[in-house]
Parts: structure tokens; sequence; C-alpha cells
């Protein structure tokens, strides 16, 4: 026989509602952990996907448009139509180079290329790269879409769209001079000094898509593992003078994913963690309570629904305050904190997703769930009796031997080692935290616009005499000259000063290393056979010219370091050998060991070389633009033998003190002094810096939030253990006290449990948060940036974890403690 | 003029309880002499644990002061005030109050590591045979019997060798054999040392052990046949 259900929810109900509102603090304090919690992972999932969607933007605005992977070298009408039909692309976007600025009435060294694009490219996959246009693509043969670098570099800044200017440039079929209109300017980023030409432009001059075409693939899938770019290129089918690659960040998705996955799981573990250890406590202290519930008739059901009720109060509370504080931070702080950091609103879309309120709610909800089971259960299991004797000690232990040492230090070692799981989830949480900080801090500071410059750049600035560039040498002109190398010298702001020598020289054909040079050039460079120039070669070398260049020790030894093999120092100071220049151009097979390099000075052919080939290098430095002849680098002291006044073609320049704009604008202005300036560029490593740090927007200041929020989610975490520990512990310290403990021991001994918490969540961050933090770093290094744990944040987080270890116990204590006798604390007991 | 070790000139302790003022101690006036063992009997709440509480300097007087063994608690701060209740004071309270993580023989030894000094292990193991607790030095409080942990307690109470021993209802966690237990080894280790005894207690029978009985209500002495108040 059933027995008549009472239906007592109503009662169990009002209940908990009453000792929640009668318990007000110490449910305080478990809705502010729900709520944090809750808090946190809403923020760590909107900042993190504003981050990533911003880190994405960055790389759109690094490639100057949105695509996942370049087929260079030409691509076939086939292979187009292959992208285009594969189900994972996306769009496929073409385009092609159409030969090169020449000169201006106003500048006769320019610097602008000429593209032309198809639609898809130029509507779809570049235009989230750009700001502005004004205009339209270029239809008309004689229209230009240009920008205003490459208006700049002509000398031409003034003009606007509508107007025409005359440009000579070449192409394919040589050099001409044509009336350009301007049909359209545009604003963005990506490379500035292009000028985008029309179709009907491009089928003049004789390039081919099939050599010079340029293929962008923008796939449907965010995630490509290795096995479906395996795939996708083997599909394409690529001849062997065409390269196909994947973005960086392409080729490491399925990395930059796992890495996301490892910062959600561990800001739920975080989260979980803190709700487990307050309710924990919370739950535990609060056992007699429930020892009296059962002697007054409550069943362990009743008890169980009653914490149950609790708990959905508190869950519903906590993660509904938890999103409107991370709402308000997400969506209203974060924007007004950067906007007073000078940086545009726009530049900061906070993304929002309405999954983000589903996932924060169920993992908050779970954390809550299965963090109250195990106290629930003890609750509800424990006898009368038994909760009134109950104590928050570990009882385990009957005895342990009597110990040696300071007193102080083995009653610290004694709380820390006293409730293990509880230690071991405020140190895990601390190391979580700390780690995650460690492991952001350490990406955001790798691909700081700083950092991504001094690993691609490890000179300052580089002063290039552009006049050496011209076909005839009688427009070569010294600008760059000796007194002025010895003048920066002198100065106490430049570090060093390289001067790049050079001086033109000629290479006779022979067969056994000029012919098979011309032979590689041809095959890589020219579209044009090489048999066509042979004999044109053989007759006339000097139309086939090239330079000799001189290098000084410091560049030698740069240089060598670079080289697969490096050459002996002293035969290269004597001249006996040399390093040429190739580039993008594999020799290895076609010349042995013993292959010399023929050649004489242009101003003196009676000076005559013929040094060893020791090594290649195709590091662009060294490169020049005319001359189809291999640049010969020899060394300074033997070049300034032969030759009586090299030219100065660049000037590498180091600061004392990095990135000092100063400096770079006091040598600027003194080169545009010159009556030659616009004969010299610079490449600059404070302009590369601007550039990337304008690309990234504001994805550092995001990235340190999301590490910042981790952190205070550790720091809760333990300042809730020790609050809780503190608080069983207050009879135990008021007893000390009594027996004669000052408050300066007391103290110590707190300072103590808080550097075990510090050294062990420290050491646990050291090797296991560095290893994965390592791990991590490989799998989403995308750009190939060599790990480097930044010394400053990093020493600044472990000084401040230490410092927040030692001040929370004592201002717990403080807290704890109050003003309140010895005698009234010692009484907390009853 | 005889002189006393400890001595409290109209002590008073008021509390504030809502609109109502609770009055602890009303102008206790007390001495004690040296070496001597004297009761506090008093019901609940008649003030006799405050009383305990401000010659151990656990609590600060509203108005009064008092004296031990010559010295001004009031003039002292609070480290001060520990310094000298390890030196000179020793505790025992009803519930024990034994450190829970530290075992029997640490317990012990407590204040006088906290002093800084090195453990005299003769005279502790003395103590501890005294007391019958030598088996059990290396045992943690929880699992000592009430008896135990209580003579543990009286054993912390006189390894620093203080002068006088402020005992706040030792026996009121025990049964009646323990009781009597604990008073006859508390007594007889206080005579050894030559220690003073300020015993609480609400229980006659008890009090009948000491050389002394000094009745309090409501937070005032009330004259008893040998007290010295009001001499």
């Amino acid at each position: 026989m059933r027995m008549l259900e009472n239906n007592n929810r109503k009662i169990i109900t009002k209940m908990a509602m009453s000792s929640l509102k009668g318990n007000k603090p110490k449910f305080a304090v478990m809705i502010i952990a729900v709520v944090l919690s809750s808090f946190m992972l809403f923020s760590v999932f909107t900042v993190g996907s504003t981050y990533f969607k911003m880190q994405q933007l960055q790389n759109i605005h690094l490639h100057g448009a949105d695509f996942d992977a370049v087929l260079q070298g030409g691509y076939s009408e086939q292979q187009l139509n292959r992208c285009k039909g594969n189900q994972d692309v996306r769009v496929a976007g073409a385009g092609g180079y159409a030969g090169a600025a020449v000169k201006t009435d106003a500048d006769d060294t320019l610097h602008t290329g000429m593209i032309w694009c198809d639609e898809t490219y130029w509507g779809v996959m570049m235009k989230p790269a750009r700001k502005r246009v004004r205009g339209y693509y270029p239809k008309k043969e004689n229209e230009l879409m240009v920008t205003k670098a490459a208006l700049k570099d002509c000398g031409k800044e003034n003009l606007d769209v509508g107007d025409t200017f005359d440009l000579t440039y070449t192409d394919q079929n040589g050099t001409h001079t044509k009336n350009f209109l301007i049909s359209g300017i545009w604003e963005g980023y990506g490379e500035q000094q292009l000028f985008y030409v029309s179709e009907a432009f491009y089928k003049k001059t004789g390039y081919q898509l099939n050599n010079m075409g340029v293929l962008h693939v923008k796939f449907k899938n965010k995630i490509l593992t290795e096995d479906q770019r395996t795939k996708f290129q083997e599909s394409i089918r690529l001849n062997k003078r065409q390269n196909f690659q994947f973005t960086g960040e392409t080729e490491k998705s399925a990395g930059i994913f796992a890495g996301m996955a490892g910062l959600v799981l561990v800001t739920c573990l975080s989260a979980y963690l803190l709700i487990y250890n307050i309710l924990y406590l919370s739950v535990s202290g609060n056992i007699r309570y429930y020892g009296l519930m059962q002697t007054v008739g409550m069943s362990s059901r009743q008890i169980r629904r009653f914490m149950k009720t609790q708990m959905m109060l508190i869950g519903t509370a906590g993660v509904g305050g938890g999103i409107l504080f991370g709402f308000f931070t997400s969506f209203l702080v974060i924007p007004k904190i950067v906007r007073t950091l000078g940086i545009r609103e726009s530049a900061i879309p906070v993304t929002f997703h309405p999954a983000v309120f589903f996932i924060t709610i169920s993992i908050a909800g779970l954390t809550v769930y299965f963090g109250s089971r195990k106290p629930i259960k003890t609750a509800a299991s424990v006898t009368p009796v038994e909760a009134l004797n109950y104590r928050l000690t570990s009882a385990k232990k009957k005895a342990h031997k009597t110990r040696n040492g300071s007193l102080i230090w083995r009653i610290a070692a004694d709380q820390f080692f006293k409730d293990k799981k509880k230690t071991g989830i405020s140190v895990l949480s601390l190391a979580a935290s700390l780690s995650m900080f460690l492991c952001l801090i350490t990406i955001i500071q790798s691909h700081g616009a700083r950092t991504i410059m001094s690993n691609y750049m490890d000179t300052d600035l580089v002063v290039s005499n552009d006049s050496l560039m011209k076909e005839e040498d009688e427009k070569w002109k010294p600008i760059l000259k000796p007194s002025l190398v010895k003048e920066l010298k002198k100065s106490k702001d430049i570090r060093e000063v390289h001067p790049l020598l050079c001086a033109k020289i000629i290479v006779p054909w022979e067969p056994k290393f000029s012919d098979v040079w011309m032979r590689e050039f041809y095959e890589r460079w020219m579209y044009t056979p090489y048999k066509d120039d042979i004999n044109d070669y053989k007759k006339h070398p000097e139309k086939y010219y090239s330079v000799m260049q001189g290098i000084d020790k410091k560049e030698f030894e740069y240089l060598n370091k670079s080289l697969i093999h490096p050459v002996d120092q002293k035969l290269f100071e004597s001249g006996k050998i040399c390093i040429i220049y190739g580039p993008g151009m594999d020799l290895s097979g076609e010349i042995d060991k013993k292959a010399r390099v023929k050649f004489y000075l242009s101003e003196n052919k009676n000076k005559k070389f013929q040094p060893r080939i020791a090594g290649m290098t195709d590091d662009s430095y060294y490169g020049r633009t005319s001359g189809k002849g291999p640049a010969v680098i020899v060394s300074e002291s033997f070049m300034k033998k032969y030759v009586m006044n090299p030219y100065i073609s660049k000037l590498n320049i180091r600061y004392t003190k990095e990135y000092d704009d100063e400096t770079e604008d006091r040598i600027r202005k003194n080169l545009s002094q010159s009556t030659s300036a616009k004969d010299v560029s610079y490449e600059s490593k404070i302009d590369s810096m601007k550039d990337i740090q304008k690309a990234q927007g504001n994805m550092t200041g995001v990235g340190v939030g999301i590490a910042l929020l981790l952190a205070l989610i550790g720091l809760m975490n333990y300042i809730n253990t020790v609050f809780g520990n503190i608080q069983n512990r207050q009879v135990s310290l008021a007893v000390m006290e009594s027996v004669g403990m000052t408050e300066k021991q007391v103290k110590k001994l707190l300072v103590r449990e808080g550097l075990l918490f510090a050294a062990a969540s420290l050491s646990l961050t050291a090797t296991a948060g560095l290893f994965i933090t390592y791990q991590y770093y490989q799998t989403m290094n995308y750009m190939n940036i060599p790990f480097q744990i930044p010394v400053v944040p990093v020493l600044a987080a472990v000084s401040s974890s230490a410092a927040v270890c030692i001040g929370i116990p004592l201002a717990a204590y403080r807290i704890i403690r109050g003003k309140t006798p010895v005698a009234e604390r010692i009484r907390g007991f009853d | 003029m005889e002189s006393y070790i400890v001595e409290t000139r109209a002590l008073k302790k008021y509390y504030q309880l809502g609109t109502n003022v609770v009055k602890a101690l009303d102008g206790v006036d007390f001495r004690v002499k040296d070496q001597e063992f004297v009761s506090i009997i008093g019901k609940s709440g008649s003030g006799k644990s405050t009383l305990l509480h401000m010659i151990g300097g656990l609590d600060v007087p509203t108005e009064g002061e008092t004296y031990v063994d010559g010295k001004n608690l009031a003039e002292m701060n609070r480290e001060q005030l520990a310094v000298f209740r390890r030196r000179k004071i020793g505790f025992i309270f009803q519930n024990y109050n034994l450190v829970p993580d530290l075992n029997l023989y640490e317990n012990v030894t407590l204040p006088i590591e906290l002093d800084g000094d090195c453990v005299d292990r003769e005279f502790i193991d003395e103590i501890l045979n005294l007391l019958k607790l030598q088996e059990k030095k290396e045992a943690l409080p929880s699992t000592l019997s009430g008896g135990q942990q209580q003579r543990a307690a009286i054993a912390r109470a006189i390894a620093s060798k203080p002068s006088i021993i402020l005992a706040d209802e030792p026996t009121g966690n025990l049964d009646t054999a323990s009781s009597h237990d604990v008073l006859g080894l508390l007594k007889a280790v206080a005579g050894r040392f030559k220690q003073t005894v300020v015993l609480i207690t609400h229980d006659q029978d008890i009090a009948q052990l000491s050389d002394r009985i000094v009745h309090i209500e409501d937070g005032r002495i009330v004259r008893g046949s040998d007290a010295y108040v009001g001499e």
C-alpha cells in the first residue's frame, strides 16, 4: 500500500529561501563565486572570439586580402576552374603582374608595380582590407586604380580621381609612356605601392597568366587538416614552376583550434574549481545546521531537495549576474578603456554570438550541479550526532612524530599539506591562471608589432641609393658618400653603420659558370628563352652586366651565419673566394665546388678577377633590379684595393636605442636636403612596426584582457581558500595567541603559508605550465617566430602572484580577526 | 604591606547588547598571593571567566587596572601582552583548546618554542610522566580522550614554568572520576613547581580543594570568609 504523499515542496522551497535571506553574507560569497565564474566564462568567450576575429582581421590587413592559400608562378584556366569548382573552396580570385612604373616627369626612380586582378579578387577578397574607395576599378586601357602612396612615389601626390598624368612603365614588350586617367583611389591595408590596371591594359603587356599569374583561394572551412591541404594541393596538379602555399594561419588552423579549445577548457576548469571550492567549504561549514534539521525531523531526501533548491537559487542569481556583468564589461567597459587609450572605437568591435549565452549558462549550471553534488551527499548522509561534532579538519592522521626545525615553518607546512585536496585545487587553479597568462602573454608579445619586426628585420634602417638601379650607368650618382658614413659613425645615437659598396662588373660568357648561371636565371626569371640571347651575350657581355659588392667584417659575419655552409673568413678577406647572390636560384647541382666566377671591372677591362664561388645567398638585401649577371659579394678591403671610388649602394644602420624615432628623423632630414633626395629610399623598422601596429588594431589589449580575467579567477579561488582556511582556524590561531604567540609570529606564519602556495603554484607553472605554453605556442605559431618568454610581464606576474599569495592571508586574518579580543575568538568554538 | 602576584583595581567590563548594557564585571577588586590556589566560584554568566581573561590579558577592561607580577597590563601593547602571557601565565581552558595539527608533545612545548627557547626535554618528560601522558606523546589531540586532552592542556600550561596558572572550568567537560584525577594532578604539579593557581568553577566540591574561595555574582565579588576583598 502506498502512503499518501505529503506535498512538502512548498515548505522546503520556503525554507531554502529564508535560509538564503537569513545567511546573506555566507550565500553572498557563494553567489559572487558563481557570478565571477559565469562572468569569466562569458568574458572569455566574448572577448576571446573578439580577439580571434581581430587576429583574422590582422592577417587580412597584413596580406591586403582575405585568402587562405596562394598559387604563384602562373596558373592555367583549368586550374582556375578546378579551384572554383572545388566544393571546399568559397572563392578563388586571380591577378597578374602587369609591369612596373619607371618614371614620371616628377621622379625617375619609381618603386611602384602594376597589377591586374579579376572581379573576385578586387571585389570580394580585397574588400575587407580596404577602408575607402573612390571611383571605380579600371575598365579602359589607360585607367588606373591608385593609392596615395603610389602617387607619392611618382611625385604626383596632389592628383585625384579624374586627373591624368604621363607615366613611363615597362612590361614584357619594353618601355612605354602613356597618359593615364586615375579612375579610382583606395585606402586600406596591404601593399600600397601598386597601380591596379584594367584587363584591357593587361592583355597588351605581353605577360601571360600561366607564367606571371597569381591565384588566391579562400576555403569554406576555417580549420584545414594537413590531409585536406595535401589533397587540395594534389587536386590542382602543379607544374614545376608553380608554387602553392597556404598562409601561415591556415597551415596552423588545426593547432589554433586546439589552442582555443585548451583555453576554453582551462577557463571551465578554473570556474569549476572556484564554484566547487566555495560550495564545499560552505556546506562543510554548515553541516551542523543540517544535522540540526535532521534532529527536528527533516529526512535525507528533504535535505537533498532543500540544498538543491538553494543551489538552484544561487545558480540562477549567479549565472544571471555573471552574464550581465560580463555583458557590461565586454560591451561597455572594454571599448571605453580602449577609447581612453586613444584607439578609435571602431577598431574594437566586440563580437557577440548568441551561442555564448547558451554555453555560459550550460557550463556554469553544470559546474554548480557537479560542484554541489559531493557536499550535498555529505550533508544528507551525516547523522545528527556526527554533524554536531563535525570539524573541518582532516582526522585521517592519528599521530605524527615530533619534528625539529622552525616551529613557524612546521605549522605552515602542516597547514599546506593538511587538506591536500583543497590545497591542490587552489594551487592548480593559481597555476592554471598563471600558465594561461604565461601562454597568452608569450603569444601576444611574440606577435606584437615590435617582436615581429625584430625577428623579421634585424637592422633599424636601410638607406638605398636608387640611382644605381638605372640601366644607364652614366645616371648612377654617388649619393651616399664616405663622408656621410663617417659622420653617422660618429653619432652617439648610432651603434653601427655598414656600407654596401658597389661597382659595375662584366661577367663574360664561359661554359663552366656564367653559362650555367644565365641558363638558370632565364629559366627562373625571364620569359624569353636563353637560347635566343646566348649569342648576343657572348658578343656583348657588357649588356648583361652585374655588380661586385663589398661588405665589411661585421656584415660578413652576419651573412656567413646565414649560409648553409659558412665560408672561410681569411680567404674571403683576401678575395680568393666570393659569395654569389642568386634570387631564388639553386645552382648546387649545376656547379662544382671549384667553380669560379670570372669578371672584370666595367671601368677598366684590364682588372680581371676570378674568385672561387664559396657560397650563395638569396637575401634580398644584396639584390639589385637591373643587370642579369650574378652579383659577386667580396670583402670591403679587397674591393677597395682595386676600385678607386666604389659607389655605396646601401647603408645598413643600427641605432644605439632600438626604434629611435629622433635619430631616424635626423638621418632622413639630413638626406632629404641632398639634390638627389628623390633617388634615396628607406626601409625602416619603425615604419614596418607602425604598419603592423595599424594592422593589429587592439589585438594586444584584448589578449591581455583575457589573461587578466583568468588571473582574476585564480586569485578568487585562492582568496576563497585562504579565507575559508583562516575562518576555520581562527580558534586555533586564537589559542596559539593565548599561549603566547605574538601578532608578529602569526603574521610570519601566514606569510610562510602564502609563500608555500606561491612556490607550489609557480613551480607548477614553471614546469607543466611552461611545457604546455611551449606546445601551444608551437601549434599556434604560424608566423614562425622564435619562442621567447617575455621577461618583464612574467617577472611582474611572478612577483605580483607572490605578493598576492602573501598579502591575501594577512588581509584575511586582519579582516576575520578584526578588533575582537583573544578571549572572544577562543569562544568561537562554542 | 603584603605584595600580591595578581591584583585588580575597580575592574569593569561592560558590553553593549542592542540598547542594553551588560555589566560582566562591575568594579572588581581582587588579589591573589604568590603560590596561592584560589577558586572563583559563581553561576553561569556571573563574570568569572571574564575576570580570568582580564587577568590573563586576553581581554581589555572598560575601566580599572590589572596588575600581574607587579606589571600593569593596561600599559602593555598586544605584542608585549603575548610575550608576557607565554612567560608568566599558563592557561587551561574548559575546551582544552589544543592546536589540532600539532601532536601532544608539540602542543606542550608550543609556548617555549614560541619564545625561541630550547626545549628542556627532561623537564617536559618529567611533566608528561607526572600527568601520565608519556605514551601519548605523538598522538594528535583528536585521538585523545577528554581527560587526556585536559591533562595535556595542564602540561602545556606549566611547561614554560609560568608563575601563574589560570584554569577556566578545566573539569567542565569531564566525568567525575576524570575531574578529580585532573584536579589532583593540577594541585600536585602547581605545588611542586611553586605556582599560583586561579581556578574557575561552578562546582562547590571542586572549589573545596583550593586554599581560598571567592564568590562572584553579577560581576561583583561577594565577600568570602577568607577573602582579601576590601581589606
